[in-house]
């Protein structure tokens, strides 16, 4: 099972509470810390480097938006707010969820739901392509379709990469 | 006002046009056809007979309608409209008359080769005055009472407007005495309580229950006793301090000689609520609220204290805030006052000053 770490952050001790309690039924979500405040769930992230937070938006001195701000790496965010007009401005800064509080039982399970399928995607990205996987690679006007078993060496040059494949050697601009 | 009146008058130009002209143009028919057949003008004379007739009907209206628009007549009332129609009339009547006994007098005297006194002619009254009469009554009265629909339309129109303003602020209003933040960050809190503590949550619900009770049903009464006013405001403060815990402390000052003393409905409420939910919660580490309520010569000095900073009015503080100072200045008219700062030390002062009402 993967685990994920996650820290919840809300200045309300039992509101804190209440996102411990709907996770408590998923339990490969690993609460690795909580902060009552943006100032130590700013320290906290940073050290921790949450897979996903937890986030209250009205918050003392800072919102949970300023909160995002600061931050260097920033992990996958609910909003967990009492606060419903926001939800416009949460999309915005790609959270991947908005919930009003009171949380509810089925729609913290969609909330689960979408952070499965975030999580399910990332993980995808890392998996290593199988190699009977052909890619395609195109030089100009020279077309390939490759299997990835016969390529013998793959050359950065500058802003280009060089594959070399049976006979050919055929070059791609890189990102 | 003077927009829709722009409006009213863009789209009324061509219909009074089309009036005056189909109007004149039907009655005077009725004299075509009497110099055709009576008198044989024949039909050249007929024609130029037919246009002046409708010339001067719609030149003497029009003239009126200049004047009576120029004057405003059609926002007076009925007295004061009917002084200035009556003579309005006669006058135009009289004016009538003139012309057509003038158009009347060249025809024969010209055309016509007969021997007529001009101002003989000019004041042959019957039945040409008769008619002037009562075709200008006619259109005086068609003319403003068109108007006065179009008026009473407007006023309607106006009305309804109004009305659903003042309703969008009573509910804009109904939904801030609410307060859904802090009624849906308590219930939160409840429902944390109910596996943690249950009979705090039991307590929290008994509180939010008679919070919610007096800020829906009992802020119709003009005033309450300071005691009355201070059960609500402890079980409001019972609750949020069961909400922000040891972020939020708070010392209540009260001159026991002024509990029965009256003020306005949920006055000192208003100031705790605000102190709390713009001072203390906006601060990491909370702080202190106090409430002092304490005798000044013959007034009651209502002082809530908290840390925090005002910066501008937000609009929620401000509706709350602008009801008190309306509800001071309605019921002690230069008596009350109200006055919000910011003090040393990041503190914000609200005090309250009004007379002494004994119950």
């Amino acid at each position: 099972m993967n685990t994920y770490k996650t820290i919840i952050i809300d200045d309300e001790r039992l509101a804190r509470e209440e996102v411990k309690r709907a996770l408590s039924n998923y339990p490969e979500y690993i609460i690795a810390g909580e902060a009552a405040n943006a100032y130590d769930a700013v320290a906290l992230i940073e050290k921790e480097l949450p897979d996903l937070i937890f986030l209250d938006i009205q918050m003392p001195e800072k919102t949970g938006f300023d909160l995002l701000e600061e931050l260097t790496v920033v992990p996958k965010v609910v909003f967990t707010t009492a606060y419903n007009q926001y939800a416009v401005k949460a999309f915005e800064v790609n959270a991947l969820d908005y919930l009003v509080k009171p949380l509810r039982e089925e729609r913290f399970a969609v909330t689960i739901e979408k952070i499965k399928a975030e999580f399910a995607k990332i993980e995808a990205r890392k998996k290593p392509l199988p190699m009977h996987y052909k890619i395609f690679i195109k030089d100009g006007e020279q077309c390939y379709f490759v299997p990835l078993k016969e390529i013998r060496l793959i050359q950065s040059m500058d802003n280009y990469v060089r594959f070399f494949f049976g006979d050919h050697k055929a070059m791609i601009k890189g990102r | 006002m003077s927009g829709s009146f722009h409006r009213t008058n863009n789209n009324v130009i061509s219909l009074y046009w089309i009036c005056q002209l189909t109007g004149w143009g039907t009655v005077s028919l009725y004299w075509a056809y009497t110099v055709y057949t009576r008198d044989n003008y024949g039909l050249f004379f007929t024609l130029l007979n037919y246009v002046l007739d409708i010339a001067i009907g719609v030149t003497l209206t029009h003239l009126y309608r200049y004047v009576a628009k120029r004057l405003n007549w059609n926002t007076l009332n009925l007295g004061s409209l009917a002084v200035r129609i009556i003579p309005s009339i006669i006058l135009l009547a009289v004016a009538y008359m003139l012309l057509a006994n003038l158009k009347w007098h060249y025809y024969w005297t010209i055309i016509g080769n007969k021997d007529f006194i001009f101002w003989q002619s000019l004041i042959t009254w019957d039945p040409v005055l008769i008619t002037g009469l009562r075709l200008m009554a006619i259109w005086i009265l068609a003319y403003h009472l068109y108007h006065y629909h179009l008026n009473s339309l407007e006023t309607t129109r106006q009305n309804a407007e109004l009305l659903v303003v003042a309703k969008q602020a009573q509910l804009d209003n109904l939904a801030t005495q609410l307060n859904p933040h802090f009624l849906f960050n308590s219930l939160n809190s409840i429902k944390s309580l109910i596996i943690e503590n249950p009979n705090m949550a039991r307590r929290a619900v008994d509180l939010l229950s008679d919070i919610l009770r007096t800020s829906l049903y009992e802020k119709d009464a003009p005033f309450i006793t300071i005691k009355e006013e201070l059960i609500l405001v402890k079980d409001y403060i019972e609750l949020e301090k069961i909400r922000f815990e040891e972020r939020l402390n708070v010392s209540v000052d009260l001159d026991p000689d002024l509990e029965n003393c009256l003020i306005l409905p949920l006055s000192i409420q208003l100031l705790v609520e605000n102190g709390i939910k713009h001072g203390i919660d906006k601060r990491v580490d909370g702080g202190r609220l106090t409430l002092s309520i304490a005798q000044k010569s013959a007034s009651i000095e209502i002082i809530v204290q908290n840390p925090g900073k005002i910066l501008t009015y937000n609009s929620e503080a401000g509706i709350g805030l602008k009801n008190l100072t309306k509800r001071l200045e309605l019921h002690y008219p230069d008596q009350a006052s109200f006055e919000l700062l910011n003090t040393d030390n990041d503190q914000v002062k609200a005090t309250l000053i009004i007379p002494i009402r004994k119950q």
